[in-house]
């Protein structure tokens, strides 16, 4: 299985060049999280929810949550490819470890998310994503992504651990399903003044899982303030929609952050 | 431009607060004093009796499908999450006491309808179609997204009236929450309710069936509080002659009961009560003495299916619940009263349900007034 797994997440990205070309839409290379987009070399990018991002190169960022590294270790790798057909090409490559966090969250009394008579294994969890970005008219980006997500356990992990809310619950369908997918697409784009948004959504499949309990599809809208390249606050929301164990539901969440940037 | 630009800015910013307001769902589902009662069918109706003399009422705490598991909350156990077939085992053989029983209308406490701790299983509806049941009325107790406490998950537990004829209202009416507990804790913490249902009973114009659980683990006077706030519901009934049965999980004993400390009994190994160094003294929930006589107004005014002098003269007979997984009923919690008549020796407690939950249900047959 986990063979097979890997075997298609090869083959997903054996037809991306692996030539660097940034040339695309320079005037996208600040704040370009979840588009094809690299960030400038040496730039910096961190916010409140925002995962720490560096660009080491051209065609290379890496990227961690840094906060969360120490119960969720992870990192993640951005790729620049060469443009397809007008399109800026990126892959990304992430690895995160969530064992540590489910074993906290595996607790007696005030705190306890997952009941501790389970047991949680030793899980890595491989993210593969490849974006596509192409600018509409003038002030506007559009981003294609599909990405295929994978987990190894070193034991079974009992169903009966999901946390069942919006947003964890999609996520972590990996840890349960071995494998699944995410196909999204966003604008993002200027508004008037210092005022940006964006308008994303992503389809989950997993298609291991139970078929009343396989899909989800979140929707996200937000609204920056941009004071400068280095310092923009962000306020949205995130429409939900999921498969739950106990039946479907929607959710609609508001979304807010603060994000700082610099040059090393 | 400039102007429209910003307008629309205005707008999006005016749609995203309202947005950000509106999506603030709350974590806990808290209730208004009164709200409607939520109302069930079963799959398949069977015809009820057109007319009655006597109606056979049970009030029975199912411990929502986990049988005599030993369970974190209830009994010293470790269980918390239990398995879905776990679920239906039990629930199997609480639908074979209720056909074999065959009771009219019946008062469930701790029955789930989507929670994590019982595979989501909605016990209300399994149970109208798997017995014969026609309808059902619900009200939560406890019902939130999540309880963020032993892996508990998302919740939703409740009290039901199941009946063979139609349920035309039910209410939700809220009481009073437990008093001695902080303010985080008291917000995940269960919220007790009566459930007020109008039953279309054949032969009287109007009929009630109240259902209650109160508080188990109150250190105050909060269960006081409930069992004045639910007997003011059955007097208001009785001030305008409607006929009604009432009972349910009430959580305390018998005003005439020989044991009132049940503390070191129900103790878990490492627990301690009653000692010159113990704090607490006693275990919530365990220690009955100092309210024994909270049931007095209600044996007072209404009449119990099981009188204080039967209960007295033989209290063994007439137990209804233990905290203990493998322990046989020692104490009785679990009550049925009306406004007007029971069948004489009538009453029974099924002992023989102790497979199926930590409460044995109660049953006695009601007379329908003419």
């Amino acid at each position: 299985m986990i063979k097979r797994a890997i075997c298609i997440c090869l083959l997903f990205f054996s037809g991306v060049s692996t030539l660097s070309a940034q040339d695309l839409g320079v005037k996208w290379q600040n704040w370009s999280a979840g588009t094809a987009h690299l960030l400038p070399e040496n730039r910096v990018e961190i916010g409140l929810f925002q995962a720490l991002r560096y660009g080491y190169s051209e065609s290379l960022e890496f990227s961690t949550h840094p906060v969360l590294f120490f119960i969720v270790p992870n990192f993640l790798i951005k790729w620049g490819h060469q443009p397809v057909g007008g399109f800026a090409v990126a892959s990304q490559h992430g690895l995160s470890h969530p064992s540590p966090i489910l074993r906290i969250l595996g607790r007696q009394g005030i705190g306890g998310i997952i009941s501790p008579e389970f047991p949680v294994p030793a899980i890595l969890s491989f993210q593969n994503e490849l974006l596509l970005s192409r600018p509409l008219w003038n002030n506007h980006l559009f981003t294609a992504s599909l990405a295929f997500n994978f987990a190894v356990k070193s034991a079974p992990l009992d169903p009966r651990t999901t946390i069942d809310l919006p947003i964890i619950y999609i996520r972590s369908g990996v840890y349960y399903h071995d494998y699944g997918f995410k196909l999204g697409g966003d604008i993002k784009g200027k508004l008037a003044g210092r005022w940006m948004y964006l308008l994303n959504g992503d389809g989950y499949y997993y298609p291991k899982a139970p078929a009343n309990t396989n899909m989800a599809f979140e929707q996200k809208g937000m609204l920056f303030w941009n004071k400068s390249s280095g310092f923009q606050v962000c306020i949205g929301y995130v429409l939900s929609y999921g498969e739950y164990p106990f039946g479907t539901q929607w959710h609609l969440l508001p979304l807010a952050d603060v994000q700082w940037s610099w040059t090393r | 431009m400039i102007l429209v630009s910003k307008i629309t800015l205005c707008r999006l910013f005016a749609l995203l607060l309202m947005l950000a307001v509106l999506s603030c769902d709350p974590i806990v589902t808290q209730f208004d004093d009164i709200e409607d009662g939520q109302m069930y069918t079963a799959k398949w109706l069977q015809p009820p009796p057109a007319s009655v003399d006597t109606i056979c009422v049970m009030t029975w705490n199912i411990r929502f499908g986990a049988g005599r598991t030993k369970w974190f909350g209830d009994s010293n156990g470790t269980r918390v999450i239990l398995h879905a077939d776990e679920v239906y085992y039990h629930l199997g053989g609480i639908a074979a006491l209720l056909k074999a029983v065959e009771p009219d209308i019946l008062l469930l406490q701790e029955i789930d309808i989507q929670s994590k701790r019982s595979a989501y299983i909605d016990q209300v509806q399994w149970l109208l179609d798997h017995t014969h049941f026609n309808y059902g009325a619900y009200a939560s107790v406890w019902k939130a997204q999540v309880i963020p406490s032993d892996g508990l998950g998302r919740m939703d537990m409740g009290i039901a009236v199941l009946s063979r004829w139609p349920i035309t209202n039910a209410e939700r009416i809220k009481l009073p929450l437990r008093g001695d507990q902080d303010g985080l804790t008291q917000y995940f913490y269960l919220r007790r309710s009566i459930l007020k249902t109008r039953i279309a009973l054949p032969g009287p114009q109007e009929f009630y069936a109240l259902n209650v659980h109160t508080a188990a683990f109150a250190t105050d006077d909060t269960k006081k509080k409930q069992l004045d706030i639910f007997k003011d519901e059955l007097d208001k009934l009785e001030a305008t002659g409607i006929p009604f049965v009432a009972g349910g999980d009430l959580n305390s004993l018998p005003v005439n009961a020989k044991k009132t400390d049940y503390c070191l009994s129900d103790k878990a190994d490492d627990e301690s009560f009653h000692g010159p160094n113990d704090d607490p003294q006693h275990k919530e929930g365990s220690y009955f003495t100092p309210e024994i006589t909270w049931m007095q107004p209600l044996y007072d005014t209404y009449s119990p299916a099981i009188t204080l002098s039967a209960y007295g003269a033989n209290e063994s007979h007439y137990f209804t619940h233990t905290p203990l997984w493998d322990g046989p009923y020692d104490r009785k919690l679990d009550y049925l009263f009306t406004n007007k008549a029971w069948v004489s020796g009538s009453d029974s407690t099924y002992h023989v349900a102790a497979p199926w939950s930590d409460h044995a249900p109660v049953s006695a047959i009601w007379e329908v007034p003419k």
